[in-house]
């Protein structure tokens, strides 16, 4: 594993790609700082628009690329969420309990460059643990087979369905939905054909990429066309002219975005939870640990530097079960998922033998990506806080034309559109009728290698199924047997911080 | 608070119920039956058992949500949206639909060309010079990237190609 992570370097700063990664990864931030800065829509719309370019980059470069986008995105949407009270996205919720009256006192700049800062220090910190700990649990992956896998995945889509937002009894059909689309095509075991109604188009069974996208882009058009605002907001503020924030006020945040970042890494490697929460819970554990807690919600530099570092934290450690086991923890790491497969690395415990050093590589971007983050974000903040202004009625047909675009192009098939548009009105009554997808998406990504390693175990265990596992498999039963009370622990765990969420919201209402 | 009968999740819940009874019904004639080699199927596993399973799963968690999750008002935010939003919602989704056939027989720029001068005109508030201006050129820009650049398909123009130089324009 070291010899890996050594043979990273010269990949990535010895080929002719560093050059080309630099500017993926400066374009993927501005493209994620430009959609984030829009009230309304997501970065996980925007990187699922964006996955399909990735496709054809090299796999050193197309990652980086949505790596960046995801970073600057999560960034980009705390500008409106400062500047007005509006978040880009949700995990800059709590920011707007101290960045508008931080706004109003003329403190926006400050405001915007604690944001920054603490993104940047918590980021860059959460990526170095990331790297540190995906070696030792890449080793530790390698040692299990077909049914300590299926033992795992089937935890893992148990864990995500019942941590994801709303009702258990939701979560879980959205689990069961997800494995019944996956079943449409040809099972992965003998390859024989299931479901398809005799359609043509459905052999192949469904394909990714128009599902990712219609779940997660279109819905977001579509609510945004449900009100036919003018524009997203109008603002006319001039930062340039507004106070920069001083080394001594930047000291004076050490320690609460040290605690946040600490917040965000433990939270980020409990799948399913992700950075609403850990924004949430940062911002409540500063507030408490703060001498003068009345100032919060009136205008606190540590208001915005606690959810800032802990949502920013989350983004490393999500990386972890995914690259070592294959199991992605939330939406984002899904599309990152969809993007690693169609590069031809297929996320798991081979993944870090095989190709180990352009893991480590790809991993050696995002730390790249944090000091590019820091300087584009430095400058271009000006002008990305004037994005806020931008009209919906121009930029929403533009963002429906890409999707349509990036979703023919990969296997291009006129029936990729069509799936593109069902899973897009789906999506949408789904979200009206508040299921979350993320169980679906995890579900329908994980079903053929749970299906597989399903079926590798009861030919394994022909003589004897609960035999086997028990005498020859004790690891794979231990976690049979510990999945409903870990299911049940990480349940109260994920409700309890909801809570923490919750409370943090109403106190900040009243 | 008031009770509603037939509330948005319960209905959900009888769906779930529906779907897994429908699958269990379509078993038998859906999934391809694995070759029999010297006796011995080439299948590992029965092909109906996964099927099954899942099938049992929509209906135990359907009748889960049913009886525990059935207040609407709770867990929904269908009854917010009003007739203006359902209709707003209605034309884009057409749109799309009209786009989705059209993609192919019209070409991706005037297929896309039209899609934004329309959408934009509906959403109002455009400056006509601006919307169409951004109909003819974003098309064309990502048409250049795609085709030109990455090197993939999209549908040209299908009545003539119009090229400068080596690049195909649209």
């Amino acid at each position: 594993m070291l010899d890996s992570f050594l043979n990273s370097f010269p990949i990535l700063f010895g080929s002719g790609n560093f050059l080309t990664i630099l500017f993926v990864v400066a374009l993927g931030l501005l493209i994620g700082l430009f959609v984030g800065a829009l009230p309304g829509l997501t970065t996980l719309m925007a990187m699922a628009i964006v996955l399909p370019i990735s496709f054809f980059m090299d796999p050193l470069v197309g990652i980086p690329f949505l790596i960046g986008v995801y970073k600057g995105g999560i960034f980009g949407g705390s500008i409106p969420a400062i500047l007005v009270s509006l978040p880009g996205t949700g995990a800059s919720v709590a920011t707007t309990f101290d960045g508008p009256p931080l706004t109003k006192q003329g403190k926006g700049r400050k405001a915007l460059e604690t944001a920054l800062f603490s993104s940047v220090i918590a980021d860059f910190s959460s990526d170095i643990v990331t790297i540190l700990l995906i070696g030792p649990i890449a080793l530790v992956a390698l040692l299990i087979g077909p049914p300590e896998l299926a033992a795992i995945l089937f935890l893992s889509i148990l864990i995500i369905s019942s941590t994801s937002n709303g009702s258990v009894g939701k979560n879980m059909i959205m689990l069961a939905v997800g494995l019944l689309i996956a079943l449409i095509g040809q099972d992965p075991i003998a390859a024989l054909t299931r479901f398809t109604f005799d359609v043509f188009e459905l052999r192949a069974g469904i394909p990714l990429l128009p599902m990712l996208i219609g779940l997660f882009a279109i819905p977001e058009i579509l609510i945004n066309i449900e009100s036919k605002a003018k524009q997203f907001i109008q603002t006319k503020l001039n930062l340039k002219k507004e106070q920069k924030l001083t080394w001594r006020e930047f000291l004076g945040l050490r320690r609460t975005i040290f605690r946040s970042t600490l917040i965000g890494t433990t939270i980020g490697m409990i799948p399913g939870v992700g950075q609403v929460v850990a924004a949430f819970v940062g911002y409540a554990a500063a507030k408490n640990a703060s001498k003068n807690p009345e100032k919060f919600g009136k205008g606190e530099l540590e208001g915005i530097a606690a959810p800032e570092a802990a949502n920013n934290a989350v983004n490393g450690p999500t990386l972890v079960p995914l690259l070592t086991l294959g199991i992605p923890g939330d939406n984002v790491t899904a599309i990152l998922l969809g993007a690693f497969v169609a590069h031809g690395l297929r996320p798991g415990p081979q993944l870090m033998t095989e190709q180990g050093s352009i893991v480590f590589a790809i991993l050696l971007c995002m730390l790249l990506a944090n000091v590019l983050f820091l300087i584009l974000g430095y400058f271009t903040m000006p002008l990305f806080s004037r994005v806020v202004s931008i009209k919906k009625s121009y930029l929403l047909p533009l963002t429906i034309v890409f999707a349509f675009a990036g979703s023919f192009v990969f296997r291009h098939n006129p029936a990729d559109l069509y799936f593109l548009l069902f899973f897009g009105i789906f999506g949408y009554i789904l979200r009206k009728l508040e299921f979350d997808v993320t169980p679906l998406v995890m579900a329908f990504i994980l079903a053929p290698s749970l299906e597989y390693a399903f079926g590798q175990t009861l030919s394994l265990g022909d003589d004897g199924l609960i035999k086997y596992l028990l005498l020859e498999r004790p690891i794979a039963a231990l976690i049979i047997c510990a999945t409903p009370i870990i299911t049940w622990k990480l349940w109260k765990r994920s409700k309890r911080l909801r809570d923490v969420a919750a409370e943090v919201t109403s106190n900040q209402v009243k | 608070m008031k009770k509603h009968l037939f509330t948005p999740n319960l209905v959900t819940g009888f769906v779930s119920i529906l779907i897994g009874i429908f699958v269990i019904i379509k078993i038998p004639t859906e999934i391809e039956k694995p070759v029999l080699i010297f006796g011995q199927s080439s299948s590992e596993i029965d092909p109906e058992l996964v099927p099954l399973i899942v099938a049992i799963m929509l209906i135990i968690f359907g009748s889960y949500t049913m009886i525990k999750d059935r207040n609407a008002l709770l867990n929904n935010s269908w009854p917010s949206l009003t007739k203006t939003m359902l209709k707003n919602v209605g034309f884009a989704i057409l749109c799309l639909t009209l786009y989705s056939i059209l993609f192919n027989s019209l070409g991706f720029v005037l297929s896309s060309a039209l899609l934004i001068f329309i959408l934009s005109k509906y959403m109002g508030d455009i400056n006509h010079y601006i919307s169409i201006s951004l109909a003819i050129i974003f098309p064309l820009i990502v048409f250049g990237i795609f085709v030109n650049i990455m090197h993939v398909f999209l549908p040209a123009f299908p009545f003539h190609e119009i090229r400068i130089g080596n690049y195909l324009m649209m």
